[in-house]
């Protein structure tokens, strides 16, 4: 599988820096400011390990994951905010967040987890 | 006082003697002064509160039954009513008790016009006053829960830039280097940052402290609720260790 993922945020520092770190460490990193682009994106590139920031104008990463778990089941997404509450946890496990991250993570701790889906993925698709 | 008033009292109160029962059956307490706060009535919500009887508090003062008091309250309007003619309130807090009370004194007048006693209507009003208090205290928690979420939301944003980009210098410098020992700076004041916020998520009530004379600021520490009531009901309770400082 590509190491390729998809980071949404509508935080431009936040889109350069996941391109720094996950370039860094060989993977290919797709950006969308925003649901819909980050949607049309999909729609042109296979891309199956995302991350959203939750709270984005327009379409929010709770709506994003929801659409794209029903088109692409087979896929991890992330959720990684600055600010969440035990409400806002619930969406994201109804919506289908593999997982999810307060802002400051360590790159770290993040790569690992992209590390773990990305072997996840690959279990369920190289049987 | 004059014998002649003492009577005038007396009689009013007998004359009115059928009231007893309607007073009696009143909850609130409610007692009849002479000039001289004395005690001269007392209904029956006043004697089973403070448990004496009408012959122990007779011709005692009211501070003194009520509060323990030497003299009169501080905030008593008793005088005013005396000279006045008019009807006062204030509220009165009983510190044996611990019971909050909304007072009022109003006239009784003699036979020649004049103010010859009061009666003293005690309300308890201690639980309003904690129900007020409580409102109070929970719009207060809701401003401060708006403010710092909207905190938490802003800061995390640009902390996660600053923490990113030092993890990434730290994995590429000489751990040995100035520039290292720079870096990790860096990235332990960003994580004291990250921790004071963390903080601002578990505020769970507003207490203060004194910042400057005169001064005082939310006391992060103690308004804080303990970090694992928000771990064990997080339903992905297991990221918050993946969070800044945890591995």
């Amino acid at each position: 599988m590509d190491r390729r993922i998809l980071v949404v945020d509508d935080e431009a520092p936040i889109r350069q820096l996941l391109t720094d770190a996950f370039g860094e460490a060989g993977y290919q990193v797709l950006t969308a400011p925003d649901g819909p682009a980050a949607l049309e994106l999909l729609s042109e590139q296979n891309v199956r390990v995302m991350i959203f920031d939750l709270k984005m104008p327009g379409m929010t990463g709770i709506e994003l994951c929801r659409r794209v778990k029903e088109r692409y089941p087979i896929s991890c997404v992330y959720a990684m905010t600055a600010y969440i509450s035990l409400f806002g946890l619930s969406d994201c496990l109804a919506a289908g967040f593999d997982d999810y991250f307060i802002k400051p993570v360590e790159m770290a701790t993040l790569q690992r987890a992209v590390a773990q889906a990305f072997e996840k993925l690959d279990r369920w698709t190289k049987r | 006082m004059t014998n002649r008033r003492k009577t005038d009292i007396l009689q009013i109160i007998a004359e009115n003697g059928d009231w007893a029962v309607t007073f009696d059956a009143i909850s609130d307490m409610i007692l009849v002064l002479d000039e001289e706060f004395c005690i001269l009535r007392a209904n029956h919500a006043y004697l089973e509160t403070y448990g004496k009887t009408m012959d122990e508090i007779r011709g005692r003062t009211c501070y003194e039954v009520t509060h323990g008091n030497a003299t009169p309250c501080a905030n008593c309007k008793r005088a005013e009513v005396l000279s006045s003619g008019e009807a006062r309130s204030f509220e009165c807090h009983d510190a044996r008790l611990d019971r909050h009370f909304d007072i009022t004194d109003s006239p009784i007048f003699a036979q020649d016009g004049s103010v010859c006693a009061t009666t003293h209507i005690m309300k308890d009003i201690t639980d309003r006053k904690q129900a007020e208090e409580q409102r109070v205290e929970n719009e207060r928690l809701r401003a401060v829960l708006e403010l710092s979420g909207a905190i938490r939301h802003e800061l995390n944003q640009p902390l996660q830039v600053i923490s990113g980009y030092a993890d990434m210098l730290l994995t590429h410098l000489d751990p040995e280097s100035d520039a290292h020992r720079r870096a990790h700076t860096i990235k332990e004041q960003a994580r004291r940052m990250a921790d004071i916020l963390k903080k601002m998520s578990r505020i769970a009530r507003c207490r203060t402290l004194e910042y400057m004379e005169g001064e005082t600021i939310l006391d992060l520490a103690s308004s804080a609720a303990a970090d694992e009531a928000v771990a064990t009901t997080s339903p992905a309770s297991a990221a918050h260790d993946r969070t800044q400082g945890g591995s």
